[in-house]
């Protein structure tokens, strides 16, 4: 039923979208919109919600302007590779391309994508109706957009990594008296690293024990990790890392990846996976996704954009039981931010016609949209939006974005990523220690970053 | 005079029928190998414009001499390599044995014991991925049910991670090696036999001392025909454990294939390659010894 009315509500969303923008086109017309008509511009993004529902909204794009877009979705590593490819061979295969932020630096080094001033500075591109670029979200532009004081893309598909957890189970009374008996404190949302751990123990428990007054068919864990060799197991353990106060590099922007209050993340990372369902070093955030919807682990550190999967009543067997907050805190409070870009490759064949659509896509009725079917949007004033309000990760994530933290964007990163991943995975499969293991990581990083050393921009 | 003329002619007409087959394999074997080994003297990164023409000697094969993950990579290739073919030979054999004794069914068993040699390799791959899962696999069920002393995690160390990649291997292609041995089963002279039966030489004997030795060139074939293709594995390990946990089962082609294609090193991955080409020249060059000592 809760879905039939999502489904009716967005429906009329689109409908009052299209009586809008047929009304815009024909005020448009005439100072331009249709300059670019008969254009074809090609485009590569990754296959994610958010890239579905802008591919539905493609038609209403043409109608406004003409301009024909061939998206061409594929996952992530296919995404890199034939970007890579046509950057090199200036093919110019592509008008528009996404990217994951972190690949900013290298893009932009190579001259392989093309600064946005020089058109947001003509009037002449101007003509898209409803298009504010103040209304953009300064801190994800310049995270997926911005390098060394020029912009060169905006943000697309953004996410942020919060906690989801039990409510059924944290809300459960007979389970808070055996908390507060065993642990001499409330079953509350964890707040730090200590009660994380606590409750991730708290919560394991074996075939045939009670659970919320139930008796369990299959175990269950206090925990669902990442720990794969993958981005997966960098993405989580950053989060760690960083908020007990270390991090790929210090203030100073000298390798810190070793350091004591990384190690110590390390340590309590590993430690934690005794409490998380077998397999931890094979699962990314597609297993992660399935543990909570099948009620298998009672938290996990994820990307809010798993969160729409596990609230589908037709997937997760805990829509509507579940409960999101930020991550717990060490020293300094940080939640991870992932995000893409799009951008325009210095050798597209319709760059202007290319911003033109970038200008579309940050309208709003574009990004409402793509929130609705379970992304997240770029405008401050979405953000703010009823209908959106009503989801239960909105608000969390909301606290989320306050407190974001970013990867590295130097070129580099993807090769130190290549590193770190390896590391931590062996690390994870009781390979090395996490001393040994950082100590290797930081090593490769030297070698890495050859005479690079101190990074001062990333 | 003239039978010498009539030979050059033949000669020639031979080259013509063949030049097709050079002039192909010259496109798709020559012209790519010797780019590839032109390209492990520079220092080509796909993601660094400019890269291309960066020329840097032998400094592509030093680092690859130098780099513990290479080695990682060589000695996994090579536990996998004895492993599966060891246990693809024995499985063979007993199931060649095995085939020969049932003349009635066999042609229908040889048909079915063909079908894992038909799936693709990455559907192998995919299929073990759900048959061992561990929270709702098959295998893992089975486990639960019978209560068998085995572990259920099967990916998460790296012992048991080769393990279950070799077994995918040998599931893959024990029955094609059956195929092969009973081949060379069935081109066993009836008389050897015979005349062991009447020397008195019981079953066991038989075996040992008449099928294994007669069979010798079959099975050497199938063994360095396998061994050679065990290094291009890649598919099933690729979707079943992505060479890990860590590195535990990176392969030489799953870590060629990250320096290429992850972390865009051309011309570090074509230094792996060409390596990887002389060692299986050398190979190829032991197998059509031996190939060709078989038909003597």
């Amino acid at each position: 039923m809760r879905k039939q009315i999502r489904r009716i509500t967005a429906l009329t969303l689109t409908s009052v979208m299209a009586a809008g923008l047929a009304g815009s086109s024909i005020t448009a017309a005439d100072d331009g919109a249709k300059k670019f008509a008969g254009t074809t511009l090609y485009m590569i993004a990754e296959q994610q919600t958010p890239t579905e529902s802008l591919k539905k909204q493609l038609e209403n794009f043409e109608t406004m302007t003409g301009i024909k877009v061939e998206l061409e979705m594929a996952p992530l590593d296919d995404v890199i590779q034939k970007e890579t490819l046509a950057f090199q061979s200036k093919s110019g295969a592509y008008d528009i391309v996404a990217a994951p932020y972190q690949f900013l630096g290298n893009m932009v080094e190579n001259q392989y994508i093309q600064p946005l001033e020089p058109f947001m500075n003509d009037e002449s591109l101007a003509v898209i109706d409803g298009y504010d670029s103040s209304d953009i979200i300064e801190g994800m532009w310049k995270a997926s957009g911005e390098w060394d004081g020029q912009l060169y893309g905006v943000p697309a598909n953004s996410c942020i990594m919060f906690m989801t957890y039990r409510k059924d189970l944290f809300e459960n009374a007979e389970e808070q008296a055996a908390f507060k008996e065993k642990y001499g404190y409330d079953l509350e949302v964890p707040k730090d690293w200590k009660t994380y751990r606590d409750i991730a123990e708290f919560f394991t428990r074996s075939k045939g024990s009670t659970l919320a007054g139930e008796t369990l068919s299959r175990d269950f864990y206090g925990v669902s990790m990442m720990g794969k060799r993958h981005d997966a197991v960098t993405c989580e353990w950053l989060n760690y890392a960083w908020s007990f106060g270390g991090g790929v590099f210090d203030e100073d922007g000298n390798i810190a990846i070793n350091s004591d209050a990384s190690v110590e993340a390390l340590e309590y990372f590993v430690d934690l996976s005794q409490f998380a369902p077998p397999g931890v070093t094979s699962k990314t955030w597609d297993e992660q996704t399935t543990e909570i919807q099948q009620s298998i682990a009672a938290m996990a550190i994820m990307f809010n954009d798993c969160a729409p999967a596990c609230e589908d009543p037709d997937s997760s067997l805990v829509a509507g039981k579940l409960g999101y907050s930020t991550i717990p805190v060490g020293v300094t409070p940080a939640d991870h931010y992932g995000a893409w870009g799009y951008y325009i490759p210095s050798d597209s064949p319709n760059p202007e016609a290319a911003y033109v659509f970038l200008e579309w896509f940050n309208t709003p009725d574009v990004q409402k949209q793509i929130a609705l079917d379970g992304g997240f949007p770029n405008l401050t004033s979405i953000y703010n939006d009823p209908d959106l309000e009503a989801l239960p990760y909105w608000e969390a994530s909301m606290e989320a974005y306050e407190i974001s933290t970013t990867r590295p964007r130097i070129p580099q990163w993807n090769q130190m990523n290549e590193a770190l991943m390896l590391q931590l995975s062996n690390c994870l499969a009781g390979q090395e220690t996490p001393k040994d293991a950082l100590d290797n990581a930081a090593k490769e990083f030297e070698t890495i970053l050859e005479g690079k050393l101190p990074v001062t921009y990333q | 005079m003239k039978r010498k003329k009539k030979l050059s002619d033949n000669s020639s007409l031979a080259l013509r029928f063949h030049l097709p087959t050079f002039i192909t394999l010259t496109f798709v074997a020559l012209i790519p190998l010797i780019y590839t080994l032109r390209l492990s003297f520079y220092d080509f990164k796909l993601s660094e414009a400019g890269s291309a023409n960066r020329f840097v000697g032998l400094a592509n094969y030093i680092r690859l001499f130098r780099d513990p993950d290479f080695y990682n990579s060589v000695s996994k290739t090579f536990i996998f390599m004895f492993f599966a073919v060891l246990f693809e030979v024995i499985i063979g054999i007993l199931l060649a044995l095995a085939l020969n004794a049932i003349p009635k069914v066999k042609k229908l068993f040889t048909s079915l014991t063909l079908i894992p040699m038909m799936v693709a390799p990455l559907v192998i791959g995919l299929m073990y991925s759900f048959y061992i899962n561990p929270q709702f696999g098959l295998y893992t069920w089975l486990v639960d049910t019978l209560r068998l002393p085995l572990p259920t995690n099967l990916t998460g160390d790296s012992f048991h991670s080769m393990i279950i990649v070799v077994i995918m291997d040998i599931w893959e292609w024990a029955p094609y090696m059956g195929l092969v041995f009973l081949a060379g089963l069935q081109s066993i002279d009836a008389q050897c036999y015979e005349a062991a039966k009447v020397d008195g030489a019981s079953n066991t004997q038989i075996f040992w001392s008449v099928t294994l030795p007669l069979m010798r060139p079959v099975i050497t074939v199938a063994v360095l025909l396998r061994a050679m293709e065990t290094f291009k594995e890649f598919d099933k390990p690729y979707i079943l454990t992505g060479g890990g946990p860590g590195n535990a089962t990176e392969v030489i082609d799953l870590y060629t294939y990250r320096q290429a294609f992850v972390q865009f090193k051309f011309s570090y991955a074509a230094a792996i390659c060409i390596i990887l080409f002389i060692v299986l020249f050398l190979c190829g060059m032991v197998y059509q010894r031996v190939a060709m000592q078989g038909d003597d």
